[in-house]
């Protein structure tokens, strides 16, 4: 019996390193066909968008199929999906609809398919640090922007390579610097600085609370962003920090209301449902003025009504406002035919889908031989193109002077009107250059 | 009429006083559910937040979407019971409580009720695994999706005075308290309450009068559960659901239930309300005394309450009565350790030669995480502390490596020793609790002290340069550049040279006269002190050197990451390097390399599987898993069983080669220790 026992022990040891030698890869790569990564991707929150489902009129809206054959042109992508706080499948999954829609709509890359190898990180340096390293070893002619936080760490391995990391999400200081860095549009910063402007140049605020989360994260972001944006626009601003493990938001949110403001920012990407709701709950009657994240379909579902009246600003036609164009029917339409029917549409899904449409446009005639790392970023730094789900975008202009490798800090501003987001102004930029 | 400006000053205190009742609900009413696992089990159960967390994504599911949601990824998940458009609140209420008390079941049956007698790593390694599994699974199926919950209690203002504050959080607040007061009546007045009691005083007594001690347990766990799961759902209105933020709920419930001395509900309901209270008067101080740390204040909070529970209150803390003797994980013996050695570093260059970049890479942070693992290997091993602060002393040197090059200009190799040192004297501050208390409450401490760190000393900015993290100076000896970036080669020769000098160290200490008094403290506190051991002394002897080796793990992390920020060093991260330390064997110093290569998230072995496989997203389930498995029927680690396998080879082939005659059997290589400290908690 005993020695059963320890069998028993032995075997599901074995089993154990097995399963967690197997488990255990800090990252996971992809190839671009696959679509989903185990799991609904959000069941719960309510994200799947009926404009991405509708695929009725896809396939008129996607043209005649035009297969591209050959030896593959392979890109590289890291993407945080493991994060526990904050995680962004929708990047690889819009990307991934993207080049597919390219390689069978597209014609790929002068008739050579794209693959897109993606290596999913949660956002620590060593696991972001461990797929660059892997990326590199399958020789891409490019690094596609994902989403990453330790783009710091991960850059240094590109730039040995020679590789240049193309579009994606600006998450953090070091992408939107680095000279092989181009970002298409600034995702994350801009519109952060936009939020501050707009309150005071616009809504008349003279005092403003901005309410971010406590982590090095979002205390860096309205540090750098909202806080200076609203003092060099003449206002002033005073800082209340939510600390992320903290269940409600509601004294953070007096404390800020306390001060009396004229208005409110957020800068809580992951805490938007429980400020809002707690702005509702404490009879707030300020404009709210938000980052991106907090205008998700599942978030104003959510705050119940605590959105309603809420300003943001993002760089991309926003797919479920009343204006729909060109751009805006093919996205929906490609993501109705080739992204999981639970994808969130939000603004990093569409940083992913746009890159890959922005690379495929800037590149779909040339000849693959030509194509590696310092080409592409030539090209691009050339001249002005037309940016997908935008207007253009020029990187040899730096629209943001301390920022060079963004091409682009074009937003637009939208409000929530009851539940639906409606166009009050395009091509806003006034807050590109006013970070701290 | 205007109220007078002194009044309006003091009603503007007491807002946020009652603001904090939200918060403060839900860590009384999990600080319940552990109060109720810790008397009836045994274990502090860290998964008890995420249980929380997974069963108010129950209750989303059903009351969203009319689905019911199963704790498996790849296979459907999935069931509908409803029509799409969901079913009424208190119908998906009613099932979820339901369901709770199911995985309650089933989570005690097959985990937790064969540790009943296992010693307390095992526990903490299991609740640990538990944690990490549910949580990958919620990333892996819900993402870290907003999700909408409808209004469960009246949210309507209601005027105090001349507040006004919501008042579903005063509902929350009656509600905890009219749970606690419940539960207080069963246990003190009911017969199940008293059978509970007698059975957490007397073990084998209550078995005597027929009680059978596993079946109480299993429905106090039930009942534990099920409170877990109405905390999570009754908060979904008011807080931002995923799978993170729940998760953190343990720390301040773990205060209030310690506060309570794992024993007393009137005492953590209170505790955790009024933690809730101060965490959300905290808010308003810092708008008064503007000298406070704006940032990392409330989440510290809780360890200065343990820290002092501990203080006041270690003579008291509850013992549970336990039938058997707790037996500790064996401990390596290392054979030829200058041998072994000079085999490690021979095969390590060849190995860092031979390999390509991504490989490379692989081997080097293989040896760091085993550095790191080999600081528990003494502190948990040898002394049997369990410490869940090592990774954050990492961390500690990690920061102050930069510090140091930019302060004093001191490079490699000083910069790293200094470094190290710098995270001894936190090392020190962790162990002073580990004078007083052991076990479980230890471990909580521990947990509290890395919390706090990172919310307090990582989120500052000055300290660790936020968001945009650190860049650390390339280390250089005697000319030779050794930054990473340059070859690769030559760093992972340092680094391996290093870390066979640490194993060296441990190895040496192991066999020493040190080592030994480590054991006997480890197996009998008493008993050691009878023979002259300081066992004070020893405690942080050992606090220290485990201290020093981490920080020279965490220093030589910071130079192969060139940049460094909080995001390595965060609570989660210590909690994994326990738990794959403990998976590899925490007895050895073989258990601590078997962590770095086998079990480290960007280690040799993960890095091959995943370029054959690409299982990179399952990363943290299957751990969560294998952990719980391995605590479960292999207390010992892996490098045990393959110590036994390797043995039970050698005789097999000396038998061949002596044509049958049994050989003579060698000396096991390890010290199993049957006869465990006194029971988890006990008074000293």
């Amino acid at each position: 019996m005993k020695g059963m026992l320890r069998r028993r022990g032995a075997i599901v040891g074995v089993c154990a390193v097995a399963a967690v030698g197997l488990a255990a890869c800090g990252s996971s790569s992809s190839s671009g066909s696959s679509s989903s990564a185990g799991g609904s991707g959000g069941s719960a929150a309510g994200t799947s968008s009926s404009a991405a489902a509708n695929t009725s009129a896809s396939s008129s809206v996607l043209g005649t199929p035009k297969p591209a054959k050959g030896t593959p042109v392979v890109f590289g992508m890291i993407n945080i999906e493991s994060n526990s706080g904050a995680d962004f499948p929708e990047v690889r999954q819009a990307a991934q609809a993207a080049v597919k829609y390219v390689n069978e709509y597209g014609g790929g890359l002068d008739g050579h398919p794209i693959q897109l190898n993606v290596c999913v990180t949660d956002g620590s340096p060593a696991t972001s640090v461990q797929c660059a390293n892997k990326l590199v070893a399958q020789h891409p002619v490019a690094i596609l922007g994902g989403s990453d936080l330790a783009a710091a760490n991960t850059l240094p391995i590109y730039k040995k390579a020679g590789l240049a990391l193309i579009g994606g999400m600006d998450l953090t200081p070091a992408e939107s610097a680095a000279p092989n860095s181009l970002i298409f549009n600034d995702v994350a910063q801009s519109g952060n600085s936009d939020i501050g402007v707009y309150a005071v140049k616009n809504l008349h605020a003279k005092k403003v609370s901005v309410i971010a989360i406590g982590d090095t994260q979002g205390a860096f972001q309205a540090k750098t962003f909202e806080v200076p944006s609203v003092q060099k626009s003449g206002g002033s601003a005073k800082l209340f920090l939510l600390p992320p493990s903290q269940a409600d938001a509601s004294s953070v949110v007096a404390s800020a209301q306390g001060a009396s403001p004229d208005a409110v920012l957020l800068e809580s990407p992951s805490q938007c449902v429980s400020i809002l709701t707690a702005l509702k709950s404490l009879g707030n009657s300020k404009p709210v003025l938000s980052i991106d994240p907090c205008s998700a379909p599942s978030v104003v579902k959510a705050a119940n009504g605590g959105a309603n009246g809420m300003y943001w600003f993002e760089p991309y036609q926003d797919l479920l406002a009343a204006n729909q164009t060109k751009d805006v029917v093919l996205t929906k339409a490609i993501l109705g035919k080739y992204a999981p029917a639970k994808i969130a549409i939000d603004s990093p899904a569409l940083a992913g889908l746009t890159t890959v449409m922005n690379v495929w446009n800037a590149f779909k005639a040339t000849p693959t031989s030509k194509l590696n790392s310092a080409y592409m970023l030539k090209t691009l730094r050339t001249g002005t193109h037309p940016a997908f789900l935008s207007t253009t975008y020029n990187c040899a202009m730096h629209p943001i002077t301390h920022e060079p490798a963004i091409c682009s800090a074009n937003e637009y501003l939208y409000q929530i009107k009851g539940t639906t987001p409606t166009l009050i102004q395009s091509n806003y930029t006034a807050g590109a250059n006013l970070a701290g | 009429m205007q109220a007078p400006r002194g009044a309006t000053h003091m009603s503007s205190y007491i807002l946020f006083l009652l603001l904090g009742l939200g918060s403060g609900a839900v860590y009384a009413v999990l600080g319940l559910g552990l109060v109720l696992k810790y008397r009836s089990a045994g274990v502090v159960d860290f998964a008890h937040g995420a249980v929380a967390m997974f069963c108010a994504y129950v209750f989303i599911e059903l009351r969203s979407n009319g689905e019911l949601q199963f704790p498996w990824i790849i296979l459907p998940h999935q069931v509908r019971v409803a029509s799409s458009s969901g079913l009424a609140t208190a119908p998906s209420i009613l099932i979820t409580l339901v369901y709770a008390a199911v995985l309650g079941l089933v989570f005690y049956m097959t985990i937790y009720r064969p540790l009943r007698n296992a010693p307390a790593l095992a526990r903490v390694g299991a609740s640990i695994g538990v944690m990490l599994a549910l949580q990958a699974i919620a990333v892996l199926n819900y993402s870290t999706f907003a999700v909408s919950s409808p209004p469960i209690l009246p949210a309507t203002p209601v005027h105090v005075a001349s507040l006004i504050v919501p008042s579903d959080r005063l509902y929350l607040a009656g509600l905890t308290v009219l749970v606690g007061f419940a539960l207080a009546a069963i246990y003190r007045f009911t017969r199940f309450g008293l059978v509970t009691r007698a059975a957490v005083e007397n073990e084998r007594g209550a078995a005597l009068l027929g009680h059978s001690a596993s079946r109480i347990a299993a429905y106090n766990w039930v009942l534990a559960t099920v409170l877990a799961a109405a905390a999570g759902i009754l908060i979904l209105p008011i807080t931002t659901l995923n799978p993170g933020t729940y998760t953190l709920f343990i720390v301040p419930a773990l205060g209030a239930a310690l506060l309570g001395r794992f024993s007393s509900f009137s005492v953590v309901v209170i505790a955790g309300l009024v933690i809730g209270m101060l965490q959300s008067e905290l808010v308003k101080l810092q708008t008064v005394w503007t000298w406070l740390p704006q940032q990392g204040l409330q989440d510290g909070l809780p360890f200065v309450i343990i820290m002092l529970a501990m203080v006041l209150l270690a003579r008291r803390l509850s013992a549970r009565g336990q039938i058997t003797d707790v037996h500790n994980p064996a401990v390596g013996r290392p054979q030829r350790p200058a041998i072994t050695a000079v085999s490690c570093v021979v095969v390590g260059i060849v190995a860092l030669l031979v390999a390509n970049t991504d490989y490379r890479s692989a081997i080097i942070s293989s040896l760091i995480v085993a550095c790191v693992c080999m600081s528990v290997v003494i502190i948990t091993g040898y002394v049997g502390q369990i410490s869940l602060a090592q990774n954050a002393l990492a961390g500690i040197s990690a920061f102050m490596l930069v510090h140091i090059a930019h302060g004093l200009g001191l490079g490699f190799p000083l910069g790293l020793i200094l470094a190290a040192l710098c995270a001894v004297v936190v090392g020190l501050l962790v162990g002073l609790p580990a004078v007083r208390v052991r076990g479980v409450n230890l471990a909580v401490t521990t947990l509290a002290t890395a919390a706090a760190l990172d919310a307090l000393v990582f989120n500052n900015s000055s300290f660790s340069g936020g968001f945009t993290g650190l860049n650390v100076h390339a280390p250089h000896l005697f000319g030779l550049n050794l930054e990473p970036s340059a070859s690769g080669v030559t760093f992972g020769i340092a680094v391996l040279v290093i870390v066979v000098l640490v194993g060296l160290f441990v190895a040496r200490l192991r066999n020493g006269r040190l080592g030994r008094a480590f054991l006997a403290v480890r197996s009998n506190e008493r008993a050691a002190a009878s023979i002259g051991i300081d066992v004070a002394r020893t405690k942080l002897f050992a606090f220290a050197i485990a201290a020093f080796i981490a920080g020279i793990g965490g220093g030589l992390l910071a130079y192969q990451q060139q940049n460094i920020n909080s995001a390595s060093f965060t609570l989660w991260t210590s909690l994994t390097i326990l738990a794959i330390t403990y998976v590899g064997g925490v007895g050895r110093i073989t258990g601590a390399i078997a962590a770095g290569v086998l079990l480290a998230s960007n280690g040799v072995m993960p890095t091959l599987l995943d370029n054959l496989f690409n299982f990179g997203q399952y990363q943290a389930l299957i751990a969560g898993v294998a952990l719980t498995l391995t605590a479960v029927a292999n207390p010992d680690g892996v490098t045990q069983e393959m110590g036994r396998g390797f043995t039970q080879l050698r005789r097999a082939a000396l038998r061949r080669v002596a044509g049958g005659r049994p050989p003579s059997t060698p000396p096991l290589a390890e010290t199993p220790t049957t006869s465990g400290p006194p029971p988890v908690g006990a008074p000293r």
